[in-house]
């Protein structure tokens, strides 16, 4: 089974472990987040009288940024947050691309001209302009901008995936004996050719939410995304990048590292999946 | 290897060598090279939109005109008082309703026309004549009042040559009081009769002035001045000033200690005590400064219709801790909008933080749990270096109190508009006058004339008892008078809290420490005619 | 021959009516953007002052006379006003000026990253599962896993402060050719203009200021370039012709350099074309953090002032650009792939 095979392939590959170690502990950490924190992430936790912002210390393991908030607590909510981001922003774009994709492969003709256009369009407008543009058409930036914002873009990668998939499925002989013994076109379509051309789109979906969440990432940066109070990774940096010189590197360090860590993880799977699915590619 | 290859990487080799030309430590910046020229470099944070003084609203236009032209009188290089400039000496009528100006001699424009009472009088006829020829209109458009000319000189009925050398200003009712001040702005700049008969395009690109610097031009966003030689107060001792647009403050202050620019408009409050500690730096400060930052409350809309809930929230907030933490400990907790050092500033005893008092006020007023919204900006302002800071810690103060606060960030555009129209509950603005005077503060910013969308008076104030000294003190022209008046208004206001003052901020800038007569204006832009700057060693 | 020249030529027709639904949908999104009045007068403008502004630009027009006067503006390749540079500048002009920092930049990014990713994928199909292969893999992954804009701080922090290697980026005629003369350059191609005028002072300057962006930005397309190297170089070390090659005696860096990785090139230059859309995307980010003054920076501005004719018009120009060097790799792809080139089936 081509399944089995697949697996095999992919626990040999020392890439698919460390990446998927790195994303595990990102989920875990999201997971976990409210037993692991020792505040609330999002309120002032500092004493009467420490002067924030508080060097790590027994009470804080990361420290406080400048406004008193617990930086492991933000860290660890941030990790929800990034990962709620990149999750939503794929199922948007797979929820859109897919369906469309679908019939832009499986009927071809003036749907497959129209939509392939209509993805030619998408992917000539930069996506981070398309973004900005959104997230700053929202006014008020929250989660759901930058997930819409950033799910948008990657539309017409999978658009163009399925299609393609559907393309070459629908040539094949075992498709046309399913169409012969009187099976109905919508059914063989999702009951016999989607399932078949999972492999890629996993592949895309995986590498789709480490795309997402340092796009998201790079928005909240630019002060797109959630105010300020909320944790998020990209938020983070950006206060922390006001102690880019100073001593207070707790601030900065850790949001980047964990954006980094995340997409990392997230690429090395996809890529581990991509060499283990696709029999061509050599390791 | 083939000849390709060999040719590949020779030019490669070529411009790896090249590299360590343009490496190392960078120079100073435009640095003394040409000839013992020096170069001054300011780095600042916007473009200027526009050159034309009648039309320029903002900060970063003003800061090319201060210095390219010249007004009738100018505030004290570092001070806030009037001194001569153009005009030597003036009158006043004892009615109050005219003024005569005599102007100085021999001083002419850089493009050597002479600075005489037509080419005054033409200047001001012109901001205040809708059909004056030179009063510039969209094609298609009808004519609009200039900004800072309807707001401030509505009492100007007509301005008149006497003689080559006088200038005479008649007003349709007493004139204001602090008339001098508003003669410094920048808006009142006086430009050539020739450049603005080339039309309104010209002179929105071209400056043509009296001013210590002359246009030279603009790459993009770097705009580019040369001394005048024969200006009136002596040639300036920097011979070319360039403004280059650096958008982060970091960015600028980096480049400011790498010696790749002279001098930076504005610090990071982080950076404050580095620069201080730095040799190599300067760093200049206006001790309280003029801008002002305050928590406004929709006085239209409950809970903040109830003035218990106001004076809650006023008792909730914790001024000092958002001095040293938003702040770094560079502005100043404020009791009244004016701040000190401003002429009508009353020295009024502020509310000391006290949450039991606040809670027990919301409890009366049966506020307490009340869910409120915060709105506030997503751009930093000159009053709100780090607005996301502010809100936060706001928002903390506040729920200690009881009331639980939301916040809700916009651009600056879509802020801004929102509070002027009265959506927001609570609301963070700020402030930077035009003049530094308390009318300025009181009554743009409380009076009940401004409480019409879009409002300046975005807590929608309405006091009778407030309009009515506010306005009496527009009027009044013995300074002591005025003070007793505005002292009376700051109390009411006080008392009413229709807002919550929060920080009066400093202005700062730095500069490389070589730098010499470099002072930082309360109220104007930088100006650049007395500074020199010390030969850089390459 | 006609075959070859009927695709590409299909391909440009197709491409203007792309670009027309570009700018519609982009003018289309600035009706979202925030009152650009606001940025261009400041707090202090009256009602008056607002509603005068307005009427000025024309922003309370009906939609499809905005977009008419769009079009009309379009054709000149002026595209209007700059609405917050309220001096008259055309967007054009404001374009014309800040392209070249970009597109030197770009140039600049995607050479190194070609450069660093041939390199890197060579080794890692020459040596396989070893080392230096894990090794060229891991960085190349990490430099497009980490935020361009904290990569962006932390080189800064390195070269330009610790060691003081490189200054901070400074783009502008006056620091990289203070000599020029009078009459500057002819163009704003800094770079380029350096090297064709011979100035090495220049042309090392340039160099200089460009290294920080163009490599933190190059981390963007290496990953991509690097794997696309290993792949196809691995293919083509396995084909036979290799085989034949090895046993005729020929050296080991010869098999690899003249036979395989010259083979492996056409896949690269597809690769590269189609990077061109994330590169522009970085630049966006990469010019914010380092003050470049370029057309992402000038884009990412307009678009939070609300300065609409800058957005589309800059959008515009990204995505044209994006689809000439398409073009371009779709006809180089022709021309050096033999089978194409006869009208064959691709």
């Amino acid at each position: 089974m081509r399944g089995a095979r697949a697996w095999r392939r992919l626990r040999r590959d020392p890439l698919f472990w460390i990446g998927g170690t790195l994303v595990f502990a990102v989920v875990l950490m999201a997971a976990l987040a409210a037993p692991l924190s020792s505040h609330a992430p999002d309120r002032r936790v500092t004493l009467e009288g420490e002067r924030a912002p508080v060097a790590p210390n027994d009470r804080y393991p990361l420290g406080t940024d400048e406004n008193g908030y617990d930086v492991w607590s933000r860290l660890l909510f941030g990790a929800r947050a990034s990962l709620f981001t990149g999750l939503c922003a794929v199922a948007l774009a797979l929820g859109v691309g897919v369906p469309l994709g679908a019939v832009a492969g499986w009927r071809g003709g003036f749907a497959d001209g129209l939509l392939m256009r209509a993805t030619d369009v998408m992917l000539a407008f930069p996506s981070i302009l398309l973004a900005i543009a959104i997230a700053a058409a929202a006014g008020q930036g929250s989660v759901w901008t930058l997930v819409l914002a950033v799910g948008v873009v990657q539309v017409p990668l999978f658009m163009r995936q399925v299609r393609a998939s559907v393309m070459t499925a629908r040539h094949e002989d075992w498709v046309t004996a399913c169409r012969a013994t009187g099976l109905s076109a919508s059914r063989t379509l999702l009951r016999h050719v989607l399932p078949n051309c999972l492999a890629p789109i996993l592949v895309l979906a995986t590498l789709g939410v480490g795309s997402a969440i340092l796009s998201a990432a790079g928005l909240s940066w630019l002060g797109l995304g959630p105010p300020a109070t909320e944790p998020e990774w990209g938020r983070m940096l950006e206060e922390g990048a006001k102690y880019m010189r100073e001593k207070e590197q707790w601030i900065l360090v850790p949001p980047g590292l964990a954006i980094a860590a995340t997409v990392l993880g997230f690429n090395l799977l996809g890529d581990a999946l991509r060499a283990a699915l696709d029999p061509r590619v050599t390791r | 290897m083939t000849s390709t290859t060999r040719r590949a990487l020779a030019l490669v080799a070529l411009g790896l060598a090249a590299l360590p030309l343009g490496c190392g430590k960078a120079g100073p910046a435009g640095g003394a090279s040409a000839g013992g020229r020096t170069t001054f470099v300011y780095a600042r944070g916007k473009d200027s939109p526009t050159l034309d003084p009648a039309e320029a609203t903002d900060g970063e236009s003003a800061l090319v005109l201060v210095n390219v032209y010249d007004t009738l009188v100018r505030f004290k290089y570092g001070a806030a008082t009037v001194e001569p400039a153009l005009a030597v000496g003036w009158e006043a009528a004892d009615d109050r309703r005219a003024m005569t100006f005599t102007l100085r001699d021999g001083v002419r424009f850089h493009d050597g026309a002479p600075c005489d009472a037509a080419a005054v009088v033409a200047n001001f006829e012109r901001q205040r004549d809708l059909a004056h020829p030179f009063h510039f209109t969209a094609p298609g458009q009808p004519p609009a009042r200039y900004p800072y000319w309807g707001d401030m000189f509505g009492s100007v009925a007509k301005t008149s040559v006497v003689d080559v050398r006088t200038v005479r200003f008649d007003f349709s009712e007493p004139m204001p009081p602090f008339f001098l001040s508003l003669l410094a702005m920048f808006s009142c700049s006086i430009v050539s009769p020739k450049a603005l008969a080339r039309g309104a395009g010209y002179v929105k690109t071209h400056p043509v002035g009296t001013g210590a610097f002359t246009w030279v031009g603009r790459d993009n966003e770097e705009i580019t001045l040369a001394a005048n030689p024969s200006w009136w107060g002596g040639k300036p001792a920097i011979d070319k000033l360039v403004f280059v647009v650096v958008p982060e403050l970091k960015n600028a202050y980096a480049r400011l200690e790498s010696g790749q620019v002279d001098g930076v408009d504005n610090l990071a409050s982080k950076d404050v005590p580095r620069a201080k500690a730095n040799p190599a730096v300067k760093v200049h400060e206006v001790a309280t400064g003029l801008s002002v930052c305050y928590l406004a409350m929709n006085n239209d809309r409950k809970p903040f219709d109830d003035v218990r809930v106001r004076r809650a929230v006023a008792l909730a907030v914790d001024k000092p801790r958002l001095a040293a933490t938003a702040y770094e400990g560079l502005a100043t907790p404020i009791a009244t909008l004016v701040p000190p050092g401003v002429e009508g500033h009353a020295p009024l005893a502020d509310r000391v933080r006290d949450v039991k008092e606040a809670r027990r006020l919301l409890e009366e007023a049966k506020a307490v749990g009340t869910k409120v919204t915060l709105r506030y900006m997503g751009n930093p302002r000159p009053y709100a270096p780090d607005p996301g800071a502010i809100a936060a810690q706001l928002r903390d103060d506040l729920r200690d109190a009881g009331l639980e606060v939301e916040l809700r960030k916009d651009e600056w555009g879509s802020h801004l508009k929102a509070m002027q129209n009265g959506e927001h509950e609570l609301g963070l603005l700020g402030w930077t006058p035009d003049v530094p005077d308390a009318d300025n503060y009181l009554y743009v910013l409380l009076d009940k004339e401004g409480a019409v969308p879009p409002a300046n008076n975005v807590s929608f104030y309405r006091s009778e008892r407030f309009h009515g000294l506010v306005a009496a003190a527009r009027r009044a022209y013995d300074p002591g008078e005025r003070r007793r008046l505005y002292a009376d208004a700051q109390r009411v206001a006080f008392d009413d809290a229709p807002l919550v003052p929060l920080v009066a901020m400093p202005r700062t800038a730095a500069t490389a420490a070589g730098v010499e007569g470099f002072v930082l204006d309360p109220v104007s832009s930088p100006r650049f005619a007395w500074t020199s700057k010390a030969a850089q060693a390459k | 021959m006609s075959g070859a020249f009927g695709y590409v030529g299909r391909r440009v027709l197709v491409a203007v009516p792309l670009l027309l639904v570009v700018s519609l949908v982009s003018f289309a999104l600035t009706e979202l953007l925030p009152d650009p009045s606001i940025a261009r007068l400041g707090q202090h403008a009256t009602r008056e002052n607002v509603a005068a502004f307005r009427a000025r630009k024309g922003l309370d027009d009906p939609f499809l006379a905005r977009w008419g006067r769009f079009v009309r503006d379009a054709t000149t390749l002026e595209f209007g006003e700059d609405l917050v540079r309220d001096d008259g500048t055309t967007v054009g002009a404001g374009i014309r000026s800040r392209f070249p920092a970009t597109f030197e930049l770009a140039l600049a990014a995607m050479l190194l990253a070609v450069v660093l990713g041939l390199v890197a994928g060579a080794l890692g199909a020459v040596f396989p599962r070893r080392l230096a292969d894990a090794v060229a893999q891991v960085f190349a992954l990490v430099g497009a896993s980490v935020p361009v804009f904290w990569l962006g701080f932390m080189a800064s922090l390195l070269f330009a402060v610790k060691l003081e290697w490189l200054p901070h980026p400074d783009w502008s005629l006056r620091v990289i050719a203070p000599d020029a003369g009078p009459g500057g350059y002819a163009t704003r191609f800094l770079f380029l203009e350096s090297i064709a005028r011979l100035d090495l002072g220049a042309v090392g300057r340039a160099l200089a200021h460009l290294a920080l962006p163009a490599m933190v930005l190059s981390t963007i397309p290496l990953a991509v370039v690097t794997r696309m190297t290993r792949a196809t170089m691995l293919e083509e070390l396995g084909r036979d012709y290799v085989r034949t090659a090895r046993a005729k005696g020929a050296p080991e860096t010869r098999v690899v350099t003249r036979h395989a990785l010259r083979n492996a090139l056409i896949p690269i230059v597809t690769v590269t074309g189609l990077q061109t859309g994330a590169l522009l995307g970085g630049a966006v980010l990469t010019e914010t953090v380092f003050a470049w003054p370029g057309l992402g920076r000038y884009v990412a501005e307009a678009v939070r002032s609300g300065n609409g004719p800058v957005v589309v018009a800059g959008v515009f120009t990204f995505a044209a650009t994006f689809v000439v060097v398409n073009l371009l790799v779709d006809i180089a792809y022709v021309l050096v792939d033999p089978r194409l080139r006869r009208g064959g089936a691709t």
